[in-house]
């Protein structure tokens, strides 16, 4: 579960990039975080696994409330998947990559290798357990960002932008994967389709703040809100 | 300068093309199987014996080429990735030798009649064992691979701290070139008939670079701390050295160094 309850986020040149955002996921559940260009989504997205300091407001991940000692625990618990692939994915191969969170959780060598195998079968990209990380198409590199998360078992979710430089086809694909996971999800995107598809819900930010929260068939569907809000 | 060939420079490519050899490590052949340490540490020794020899004492290398010709086949390296690979070190040395071949202009031997300089065997000799050197990590890099390599190191009490810039460097060098590729096509497009970058232009260039550098080694490391990096290279158990791979071990290096004693 998580939640968030007025949280604010000021950069250090005095920009406010949240202000007072507040919204809680259940456990499972998936939303979708939209807003136009700038609006903080993915300020928000770092905020929560304390890549950000937050300057007002908590966060709460499973009922632990985020601090500086807590920041590891919630790390274990909320996967996030940047924007970039290319930024996700910094060992030489595949299986090494994805393995990197598992061992660094400490976990013993063949509970390490298992996960490997599960998260990569479970996104059917097994084939590229032995590649070079580097050498990957995007799409495939967006599968294996994905994977080296979901070997650290969370049970939230963060994805900035994941069906941004991918073809229909693998679209397609990412949204049934991601369909079929458990985690709470809270995806960051400006795909409003992606979002309809594969949320219940949807939270509109603008300007730092959030402006409509609530079904995200009725909020994403609706022009004449979307434009108002920016969208 | 610059070839659309996997989106880097080609000065670049080189380096980038060490994933090739990366690719091979996946390989189940009778090197690959061998533990990382023996391949290691044969590596170390084989170099160490191989730059150990005089400059005048280029015969006495020649049963030292018998080391890759071997291993090339037996780990299923393609003889021309390696040559590739290769011939970007030789450069370096090529100059370098040829400061012998001008300075070093006293006979040494004779060659069907022909005397043969200093500077002229002291020039193969350099060449030689750079041949000999690279090719033995390149096959090393090429049957283990880099994770295996610098997990290997960490066990060897290398600093953590250097494996990690080791590996990270490593990775980083393809997508670095990509990088570059990347800024020198949006360069190019709006620059047409230019050749190369103009020299005006270098410095706004290798800046734009150096901050997209910046900008990338900060989101890298955010994945990494999010993924449970607290500064420490995670490395998995250790793997036994067994008694077979010492007794491999022992007479690899019994068989380099043997000659190199006799010579």
């Amino acid at each position: 579960m998580l939640e968030l309850k007025g949280v604010s986020v000021i950069y250090p040149d005095g920009n406010l990039a949240l202000n007072g955002v507040g919204f809680a996921l259940g456990r499972g559940e998936r939303a979708a975080l939209v807003g136009a260009n700038g609006a903080g989504k993915s300020t928000l997205l770092r905020a929560i696994v304390g890549l950000l300091p937050v300057s007002g407001g908590e966060i709460s991940v499973d009922g632990i409330v985020l601090s500086r000692n807590t920041v590891p625990e919630i790390r274990a618990r909320v996967g996030i998947v940047f924007q970039n692939p290319d930024d996700q994915l910094f060992m030489t191969k595949v299986s090494e990559d994805v393995a990197f969170g598992p061992r660094n959780m400490g976990l013993p060598e063949e509970e390490v290798s298992c996960r490997v195998d599960t998260s990569l079968g479970r996104l059917d990209a097994s084939h590229l357990r032995d590649r070079i990380s580097d050498r990957l198409s995007g799409g495939e590199k967006r599968l294996v960002g994905l994977a080296s998360v979901l070997s650290m078992a969370p049970s939230t979710l963060l994805l900035d932008e994941p069906s941004s430089s991918l073809d229909p086809r693998s679209r397609r694909n990412l949204i049934r994967l991601l369909s079929s996971l458990s985690q709470t999800i809270l995806v960051a995107t400006h795909d409003l389709d992606l979002a309809r598809r594969l949320c219940s819900r949807a939270v509109v930010l603008r300007d730092g703040e959030v402006c409509a929260e609530g079904s995200a068939v009725e909020i994403l569907t609706d022009e004449e809100r979307l434009e108002m809000y920016g969208l | 300068m610059y070839r659309r060939d996997s989106g880097s420079f080609v000065g670049f490519g080189a380096l980038s093309g060490l994933n090739t050899l990366e690719m091979c490590a996946g390989r189940d052949t009778v090197i690959h199987r061998l533990h990382p340490f023996v391949k290691m540490a044969a590596t170390i020794v084989y170099v160490a014996v191989v730059v150990s020899f005089g400059r005048y004492e280029v015969s006495a290398l020649t049963p030292y080429f018998l080391y890759p010709a071997i291993l090339v086949p037996l780990s299923e390296t393609p003889p021309r990735i390696l040559m590739r690979r290769l011939l970007p070190a030789l450069p370096f040395t090529l100059f370098g030798g040829i400061g012998n071949v001008l300075f070093d202009t006293e006979p040494v031997m004779s060659v069907g009649g022909f005397a043969v300089t200093g500077g002229v065997v002291s020039f193969v000799s350099i060449m030689s064992k750079t041949v000999l050197s690279v090719s033995a990590v390149l096959l090393l890099v090429s049957a283990t691979g880099m994770a295996d390599l610098s997990r290997q190191l960490v066990f060897m009490k290398v600093p953590e701290l250097f494996v990690l810039q080791l590996v990270l460097t490593y990775r980083y060098l393809g997508v670095l070139t990509g990088e570059t590729g990347t800024l020198y096509e949006a360069y190019a497009v709006r620059c047409p008939g230019a050749r190369g970058i103009r020299m005006g232009d270098t410095g706004a260039f290798v800046g734009a670079l150096l901050l997209r550098s910046i900008d990338r080694a900060g989101r890298v490391y955010s994945a990494m701390k999010c993924r449970g990096f607290s500064g420490a290279y995670p490395t998995p158990r250790r793997e036994r050295l067994g008694a077979g791979d010492m007794l491999i071990l022992a007479a690899v290096c019994g068989a380099m160094i043997i000659p190199r004693c006799l010579s």
